[in-house]
């Protein structure tokens, strides 16, 4: 019994005296945002900087297809202009709340960021994934792009061996669809390895005419079908999906089908390569 | 530590005192008459408050405590102050508080056969609490620079749940000493949407979501009337 009363004694002593807080990541004043292709997955668009308006605050974004973005303990909203490879742009205006708090003599005080609110912004959707920014920061906010899956990659190669093919640049002044505009390419840009082309969602098959200059000219046919899905219908309308691509006998691009490879079968957003092939 | 832990800690450290009952009572049965009319009023003060109060710059408090007894059963209420004040060196920043705190709640007492009703209690309290508190500071911030700001919580009720042990023993005639560990939980506060509380009076650190707190107590009983006899039982 004594000794359960002592033990009991020292016990609360010492961890009654176990008050002081450590100063260790105290502030959450940093948010993430995670770009995203409706229906596909993580956005791997480049994203070069967010600016932070009425400030020269520019943060470099240094994860694909995510940043993290600071927050102002004096304001209760901020505005944030993104700017894209290809010199896009995009804006997220944000409203949130801002406590301060003492913590200790020795640390002082800590900024209480929560309360994450979209005000206005300009891409296709967005959602609010937490309210409450965290240290380490992590996601907050996904925000998503309405998929285009209607491109289908390209690769040309060429035969090393009878089993090992590698990448090889072909000329290539145009190429012609049989829907839509042709593709032109000009001056020094003439030199590929991949191409991406758009598939025709209209009907199940696309024709394209490969212009090879002094090389003469080749015909892909590609033959696919097409599904329809409904994601987030409001945003982004209908988006036509593409999968069981193959290559048409009416092909001239390549003579014989061991000259062509399927890779992927199905398109994405962003494209992928979906076929190699070795031009004759 | 989380509150399950806790209270089997709590459980665990009754165990000797269940056990000690447990083994008197096989060697000679003793009972005591469940007579629960009060007996008497035991009132008294913090002693580790007033000795804080006097040596730690920063602390200023005292709390009252008093129970009476129901059989083994103790009404317990505790009354108190505290006011903290840190200044930083340099001046750049300080913060105050202060508050008046109230606890009530149930110790029961687990030394059944004790002719003079010495205590190892188990319980637990609700608390409430009102403060105030200001924060005046200067921030040297590297990413939005310098700013200064003075920040006030006034009148803030808080809330919390507690579950106490500790020992109550006669010392001489109406003296009695004792401690109270006590583990807190469940704080809640009022809406500061200003500045998030730091130190709660009678609670502690805001920020945590369980504590600890440490009472020793040195009282003065007013009996009512005799204690009921502890009679033996063939």
């Amino acid at each position: 019994m004594k000794k359960a009363i002592w033990f009991t004694f020292l016990a609360a002593i010492a961890i009654s005296c176990l008050d002081n807080p450590d100063c260790f990541r105290l502030n959450n004043g940093e948010f993430g945002i995670n770009f995203r292709v409706m229906g596909f997955g993580a956005d791997n668009s480049v994203l070069n900087s967010a600016t932070i308006l009425g400030t020269n605050i520019i943060v470099k974004s240094e994860i694909p297809s995510s940043i993290g973005l600071p927050l102002d303990p004096l304001a209760d909203s901020l505005h944030y202009d993104f700017t894209w490879a290809g010199d896009s742009t995009s804006f997220l205006s944000l409203g949130y709340t801002s406590q301060i708090q003492f913590v200790s003599d020795d640390c002082g005080e800590r900024h209480v960021f929560g309360g994450l609110t979209v005000l206005y912004h300009s891409f296709d959707s967005i959602s609010v994934y937490s309210t409450t920014p965290t240290n380490p920061s992590s996601v907050n906010i996904q925000v998503f792009r309405c998929a285009k899956p209607n491109l289908f990659g390209l690769s040309f190669k060429q035969r090393v061996n009878t089993t090992t093919t590698k990448d090889t640049l072909v000329t290539i002044k145009s190429i012609t669809p049989n829907f839509g505009d042709p593709i032109i390419f000009q001056n020094a840009d003439t030199t590929k390895t991949t191409v991406y082309l758009p598939l025709n969602k209209a009907i199940d098959s696309a024709e394209y005419v490969f212009d090879f200059g002094a090389a003469g000219k080749r015909t892909l046919v590609m033959a696919y079908d097409t599904q329809e899905k409904f994601w987030a219908k409001e945003s982004c309308g209908t988006t036509t999906l593409f999968s069981t691509l193959h290559v048409s006998t009416r092909t001239t691009l390549v003579t014989d089908t061991k000259d062509y490879k399927l890779v992927k079968s199905a398109t994405s957003d962003p494209a992928i390569l979906n076929l190699e092939v070795i031009p004759k | 530590m989380k509150l399950s832990h806790t209270i089997a800690l709590l459980l665990i450290l009754s165990l000797p005192a269940l056990g000690q009952e447990k083994e008197k009572s096989d060697t000679a049965k003793v009972k005591v008459k469940p007579d629960f009319r009060p007996t008497g009023v035991r009132i008294g003060t913090d002693a580790i408050a007033l000795v804080k109060s006097h040596y730690d710059k920063t602390f200023n408090g005292w709390e009252f405590n008093g129970d009476v007894d129901f059989h083994r059963y103790y009404l317990a209420v505790d009354y108190g102050h505290w006011a903290r004040t840190y200044l930083s060196d340099g001046d750049s920043s300080n913060y105050a508080n202060t508050g008046n705190y109230f606890r009530a709640g149930v110790d029961v007492n687990f030394l059944k056969n004790d002719p003079e009703r010495n205590m190892f209690f188990v319980g637990f309290r609700y608390g409430v609490s009102r403060f105030s508190e200001q924060y005046s500071v200067i921030v040297a911030d590297t990413l939005w620079g310098t700013y200064s700001g003075t920040y006030n919580n006034t009148n803030v009720n808080a809330h919390w749940l507690e579950l106490t042990t500790g020992l109550r023993v006669k010392i001489w005639k109406m003296i009695w000493m004792g401690y109270t560990a006590r583990f807190k939980f469940g704080l809640s506060t009022g809406s500061t949407p200003v500045m998030l509380p730091h130190d709660v009076p009678g609670y502690g650190l805001a920020e945590k979501d369980s504590y600890w707190g440490f009472n020793y107590q040195i009282f003065i009983r007013i009996p009512f009337r005799k204690l009921p006899t502890v009679s033996s039982e063939k």
